[in-house]
């Protein structure tokens, strides 16, 4: 491999100029998220395995009642409240105005927590156990993943939220927002999907 | 005192915590050893509060080990919104005049992670390799003379889980965290923290690990300790076995985030810092291959993560994924089935397809690129290599269920996997001809590394025709289980990748420790490998066609000579692998100093001194040619890239 040196001139730093900084943390964040996906699709696929093969016509048995689609619904509109707001403040900061930024992402976090604190209580109050059966089971894991990922992203959450009221993000440099938010919006869309699954495939059968 | 300032945050402090968040996480444990009632059908029993006693302890455990090694002080500092690290506090995370200390604690430089993993990986191939060697003792004479069956049982698990788990990390380990960032021309890993993170949790899983011979002694349910399941613990045995599977599950876990960090780490380096000039088609072959097998870990892992939680699960909550049938009641252990014994296969094989190609990958692309070295030509084929490289990453996403062939399902599936089966060997045949045309005529430097090559070459050549065998339904039918399938994927596994590793620290080991490592011993330990591993795997293809079956004890006498060639084989091979090692530490030690570029190598790790300075290169060079162009007038050997000194010494 030829090289020829002296283009670049000496680097006291190691950050060196031909790298896109930016570009690099938005893949390794866009990387996560795909692993993340995958994750997600095998959540998915076990759930129509489950459902399609019936075993001993157990995935829903006799007598066991259904998911309340109203409690279900405030929980998926609070995250994707949560979701709305973080666009809101994504777009603001593209456009410079800090104010509308601070505010988004604050009221985000307080609806991403409150998400949580939800999903908490909601699982706590199922009208079934996790021991009921192939739809149960399904059901209490996805809800579980997904309290897992409100949970471990509570990290970015303050961290963001705290950064953007430092004010942090200007309209040149808002790399943290917009990579965290590959990672909320992936969290919004799941919780949507967890919402959207036992509809389009009810636990019921018939 | 400064030892002591630098002991804290450390590895050692680390293993202090972890040993605290154990004790706390499990204390339930102990406050109820004294009188553990076992039995299931007792509501009164505490068999699952054992199990949660052990998974909070191992939970703590791991939490207690990341906060002492200081893993979290750079999070907790970002989400406080305190100042940033300065390029300062950045050097002396990577190690600057930290001295010996810096392999012992969370170190950002790539080149010390490196170390670290091909320390802790040798480690583990030293156990997984015990773990072999007592079932060859077990399997020498038919009988089950050697060991309790349970015992030997127990013993096949933890080796096959344990190799898949080295291996794993073998090559992307060590060669993709030292040698990789250096060949692109990069100053380190995209992500320096999440680096030292992903080697920080492939030790506290093998601390979990470590776990499982010891649990499930006593238990009367399974007459013996730790993990009978072998090691693609089936949902519908695991729900139902010992203890031990809980740690084999969370340590499995935890292994398999630290490569999937590892590959998104490894991935996001590679598309973004790359060296000016270096375009995706001049770099080395050894970086495609790795990026193969990233894309196979990062993709595929969480398919065995879901089945390895699906079962903690079922153990331990009652939920039944697994459990087909109703038992008890809520309120006494019991649960409502309506699980699957196809899924814990469908999920463990869509992930365990592609990792046994993410194993043999790095290897490709490593005996591509030497090749290219000690043939002194230019590869044949860089474009076809890619091709067979990218082939056989989406191919492999598309055959898991041939691991599956007599597990009843729908018969007309059966034909689409058989095919697709097939047609991975022709990117992998795509891959040997670029191999092949690359020694054609080339006036090839018989080293040890190139002795390796050529062992691989005959060794996968061999693994990957019998997978065609395999591939085969009808054959397929009567082999499943038995000792041929055995027999295929060690040729492919430890003929394909460990020899594929194996060259690789010969090859790397003087840019790495600054030593070269003894030829004498090298080609002893080379020749006492082949002829152990072909003597252990051909006497094991033999027996396995005789209708002998895999993961017993037992076993009729008819199998006996074939068996006892390929025990004696075996130790021949064990002996030969503990040479190796045995020359890995004393060339570390008293091995002559190597030049900064031994082979005359073309790739740009051979342009810095040795050892390598600390931010790798002075000025970042601008790349003008590829990486195998023997045409041109050769490269001046050591001459470091300019504005360089030598780094710190290393060890």
């Amino acid at each position: 491999m030829e090289i020829s040196l002296g283009g670049q001139g000496h680097e006291a730093s190691s950050h060196a100029s031909h790298i896109d900084e930016e570009g690099k943390v938005r893949v390794g964040m866009l990387f996560y998220v795909i692993v993340d996906i995958m994750f997600a699709l095998f959540l998915i696929s076990a759930y129509v395995f489950l459902r399609g093969v019936n075993v001993n016509n157990l995935w829903f048995p006799d007598g066991t009642k259904n998911i309340d689609l109203t409690q279900t619904t405030i929980q998926t509109g609070l995250m994707v409240a949560s979701g709305l707001c973080f666009v809101l403040a994504h777009w603001a900061v593209r456009q410079g105005i800090g104010g509308l930024v601070k505010l988004g992402i604050t009221l985000a976090a307080l609806l991403w927590i409150a998400t949580l604190i939800y999903s908490i209580q909601y699982m706590g109050h199922l009208p079934f156990t996790q021991a009921g059966g192939g739809f149960a089971s399904m059901y209490v894991l996805f809800t579980g993943y997904h309290i897992y990922h409100l949970l471990l992203g509570l990290m970015f959450v303050i961290g963001l939220t705290v950064r953007t009221l430092q004010g942090r993000y200007t309209r040149e440099r808002h790399m943290g927002i917009t990579t965290i938010g590959y990672y909320w919006y992936w969290v919004v869309i799941f919780g949507v999907i967890g919402y959207l699954l036992p509809i389009i495939l009810p636990g019921p059968l018939h | 005192m400064s030892w002591t300032r630098k002991l804290v945050p450390s590895y050692f402090s680390g293993a202090v915590l972890a040993a605290i968040g154990f004790i706390v996480g499990s204390q339930y444990v102990w406050r109820v050893i004294g009188g553990v009632n076992w039995d299931l059908n007792d509501p009164g029993a505490s068999g699952n509060f054992l199990e949660q006693g052990f998974l909070a302890g191992f939970v703590l455990m791991t939490l207690g080990w990341l906060i002492g090694i200081g893993a979290f002080k750079y999070p907790f500092t970002w989400m406080l919104g305190l100042k940033d690290p300065d390029h300062n506090e950045e050097l002396r995370l990577a190690g600057k005049d930290a001295g010996i200390i810096r392999y012992f604690r969370f170190t950002t430089d790539h080149k010390v992670v490196g170390i670290q993993y091909l320390v802790v990986t040798m480690i583990m191939l030293a156990f997984g390799g015990l773990g072999a060697m007592l079932i060859r003792t077990e399997l020498m004479f038919p009988g089950a003379w050697a060991f309790p069956k349970e015992t030997y049982n127990t013993i096949v698990t933890m080796h096959g889980m344990l190799m898949i788990l080295t291996i794993i990390s073998f090559f992307v380990g060590p060669f993709g965290n030292f040698v990789i960032p250096i060949m692109i021309g990069a100053r380190d890993m995209a992500f320096p923290r999440l680096n030292a993170l992903s080697i920080a949790f492939l030790i506290i899983a093998m601390a979990v690990y470590a776990f499982i011979p010891f649990m499930g002694i006593g238990d009367p349910l399974t007459t013996g300790a730790g993990v009978q399941t072998g090691w693609t613990v089936y949902g519908t045995l695991a729900d139902q076995t010992g203890i031990g599977v809980d740690a084999l599950a969370l340590a499995v876990i935890l292994a398999g985030v630290s490569s999937q960090m590892g590959a998104v780490n490894l991935i996001t380096t590679v598309i973004a810092m790359r060296a000016p000039g270096m375009s995706y088609t001049r770099m080395p072959m050894t970086v495609w291959g790795s990026i193969g097998a990233s894309i196979l870990s990062a993709l595929g892992t969480a398919s065995l993560t879901v089945d390895l939680v699906m079962i903690v699960m079922d153990r331990v909550f009652r939920t039944s994924f697994f459990f087909a049938a109703t038992a008890g009641d809520f309120a006494n252990n019991g649960y409502i089935g309506g699980g699957s014994a196809w899924l814990t296969q469908n999920l463990f094989w869509f992930f365990g397809h592609p990792e046994v190609y993410l194993l043999v990958l790095p290897a490709f692309g490593f005996v591509m690129d030497v090749t290219s070295v000690f043939a002194r030509k230019p590869l044949f084929g860089y474009k076809t290599a890619i091709l067979g490289l990218m082939g056989v990453v989406v191919l492999s996403f598309l055959v898991w269920m041939h691991h599956e062939f007599v597990s009843g399902f729908l018969p007309e599936l059966r034909g689409f996997y058989m095919a697709s089966t097939e047609l991975i060997s022709v990117p992998t045949g795509l891959i040997f001809l670029v191999l092949l045309g690359t020694m054609w005529r080339g006036r090839i430097w018989m080293t040890v590394t190139m002795g390796f090559v050529f062992a691989f070459t005959w060794s996968f050549l061999i693994g990957g025709i019998t997978g065609i065998y395999l591939s085969d339904v009808p054959a397929d039918v009567q082999l499943h289980g038995g000792m041929f399938v055995t027999a295929h994927f060690h040729y492919t596994i430890v003929g394909g990748a460990l020899m594929g590793f194996l060259g690789a620290v010969y090859y790397w080991f003087p840019k790495m420790t600054g030593r070269m490592m003894d030829e004498k011993i090298g080609w002893i330990s080379f020749w006492g490998i082949q002829i152990g591993f072909n003597g252990t795997f051909l006497a094991m293809f033999y027996v396995g066609l005789q209708g002998m079956p895999r993961r017993v004890a037992d076993y009729s006498p008819l199998f006996a000579g074939g068996n006892l060639v390929a025990s004696i084989s075996a130790f021949v091979l064990g002996a030969s692998v503990i040479l190796y090692f045995y020359n890995v530490i004393y060339s570390w030690k008293a091995g002559p100093i190597a030049e900064a570029n031994p082979w005359g190598a073309k790739t740009l790790e051979w342009t810095t001194p040795t050892p390598v300075p600390l931010e790798n290169f002075g000025e970042i060079p601008v790349v003008t040619s590829g990486p195998y162009n023997y045409a041109e007038p050769a490269t001046p050997s050591g001459v470091p890239a300019r504005g360089v000194e030598a780094g710190p010494a290393i060890g």
